[in-house]
């Protein structure tokens, strides 16, 4: 009898086919448990894949999320479940991730929810782990921002068009009249204009900036023919020779008209602190898989002390007599935040008396530039479609 | 007969709409005007060398105002030049089919070599 007892014990705790004890195999089923409880119930998706993009687990979160059921996944390639997602630029970036094996953040958009999605990345011996977070509303707050900036810019600088188009008409009569004292009038009225709407919309590039609203709508360009443009505008109105010595052309992906501030921004600033001097030297290179824009001064030129708050808000340089040039200081701070959003950088090179050098590079491989910048990068959206109540 | 280059001007804003008529008929165009985007006839009708065309407005957007006049045989070759306060005014205006753009508050002699590079 007793060794009926334990045989009919040892059937109990041994699983027949494995061998392992059988109280291990409930331990590690209730574990189990847990441990999926845990992973069910926190608010952010979880997804787990294996090397070869296979679903290892999948939160209920993260299902309702990517939009789709959550047992239809488990074992299941992406390229079954979502073979029009391969070639999509975000699921290129999580094979990048996962290949490189450095964890990441990155933001998309989800089409099959139809929702906006930030996911941290983890890529390790399992394959990859990725936390997502819906951020739908947060975007939808940021488009409403936006669009707040973009109307009051657009309301604000309205009447000051109207009051420089009306400056300009007087302009256009006094000089018919051949009354010089009235014509400096309107001429100095139309340039406070002129500088008011640069003010505002100085005040409100900065808001976006600071608010991480600034949003690039990236073209493809040929750089070259961006700076000559920029320069053929610029000339007409200014005593300096601008000399111009550019590379061969080259093709860029970057948001042109941010790229056009910035080297606008640039060749004004070398007018404005070269008040004593008449040229200007804009040259273009490509080097290191980068286009660099280079703009030239032999003006009043910076303190090395100084030189590092350059590009910094509300900085504004001095020149030797401490005289002030007009300006709040926003320029070159704009002009900065547009290059690093590219992936690129700003530099100054400058001696005090003799001239600077200001330079901007952009990655001329914009997957390089997605690279660098994933963390921080704001995925390019359409405009926003504004029209006024009526 | 009167050889002056005919603008349509387009914008809801009265203010920048009167601004620019005076400017224009000073440098010796001859201008009408609209404050807002129904203007189809009038230009069948009125015949304009190039529409200075505004993009937020009311009722009927520029950008609509653009598709529909590039959109039919008998406006299609009429230059439209969009003008705005609005930044990306030259986004815009490649996307929405336009010849050119200028963006508020201008200069006049930009004005002027849109206009004279559309009309000659």
């Amino acid at each position: 009898m007793p060794h009926k007892k334990v045989a009919r014990s040892l059937r109990r705790t041994q699983a027949p086919a494995s061998g392992v004890p059988r109280e291990t195999v409930a331990a590690l089923e209730e574990e189990n448990k847990r441990l999926k409880a845990i992973l069910e119930s926190i608010s952010d998706g979880l997804v787990t894949f294996d090397p070869d993009w296979r679903y290892i687990y999948v939160n209920e979160k993260a299902a309702q999320m990517i939009g789709f059921r959550q047992a239809e996944s488990l074992g299941k390639r992406v390229h079954d479940l979502f073979p029009q997602h391969i070639q999509t630029a975000s699921f290129k970036e999580f094979q990048r991730i996962m290949a490189e094996g450095k964890p990441a953040q990155m933001e998309y958009y989800s089409p099959g929810a139809k929702r906006w999605l930030r996911t941290n990345l983890y890529p390790g011996s399992v394959g990859m782990t990725s936390i997502l977070t819906d951020i739908t509303d947060s975007k939808r707050l940021d488009e409403m921002r936006d669009e707040f900036i973009g109307i009051a810019a657009h309301e604000m600088k309205t009447p000051v068009a109207s009051a420089k188009a009306y400056a300009q008409v007087l302009e256009a009569l006094f000089t018919g009249k051949g009354d010089a004292g009235s014509l400096e009038l309107a001429v100095k009225m139309s340039e406070q204009l002129d500088k008011l709407a640069r003010l505002i919309t100085n005040l409100l590039d900065v808001s976006k900036i600071e608010g991480g609203i600034m949003q690039l709508r990236y073209t493809a360009f040929d750089f070259n023919r961006l700076v000559t443009e920029v320069v053929d505008e610029v000339r007409p109105t200014t005593k300096h020779a601008i000399v111009t010595d550019l590379c061969q052309p080259v093709l860029v992906e970057a948001d042109r008209d941010r790229v056009r501030q910035v080297i606008m921004n640039f060749l004004t600033n070398a007018i404005k602190y070269s008040p004593h001097t008449t040229k200007i030297i804009v040259s273009t290179e490509v080097k290191e898989g980068a286009v660099a824009c280079r703009v030239q001064d032999f003006g009043i030129g910076i303190d090395k002390k100084d030189q590092v708050k350059i590009f910094d808000r509300f900085y504004r340089a001095q020149g030797a007599a401490q005289e002030t040039y007009p300006g709040i200081g926003l320029g070159l701070h704009i002009s900065s935040a547009i290059i690093a959003q590219h992936g690129g950088t700003c530099r100054v090179e400058s001696v005090k008396g003799e001239g600077s050098s200001f330079s901007f590079t952009l990655p001329v491989d914009r997957a390089h530039a997605r690279h660098r910048n994933a963390a921080v990068r704001k995925w390019a959206r359409p405009p926003l479609k504004h029209k006024k109540s009526v | 007969m009167n050889d002056k280059k005919k603008i349509l001007v387009v914008d809801d804003d009265q203010g920048m709409r009167d601004a620019t008529r005076r400017l224009l008929e000073h440098l010796g165009y001859a201008t009408m005007t609209a404050d807002d985007g129904r203007v189809e006839q009038l230009v069948l009708d009125w015949q304009p060398d190039a529409i200075l065309l505004d993009i937020w407005m009311s009722g009927l957007d520029g950008r609509e105002v653009c598709a529909l006049l590039k959109g039919k045989e008998a406006t299609r070759g009429v230059p439209i030049i969009m003008f705005s306060a609005n930044s990306d005014v030259e986004y815009i205006s490649k996307e929405s089919g336009a010849d050119d753009f200028i963006e508020k508050p201008f200069d006049m002699k930009t004005l002027v070599a849109k206009i004279e590079k559309h009309t000659c």
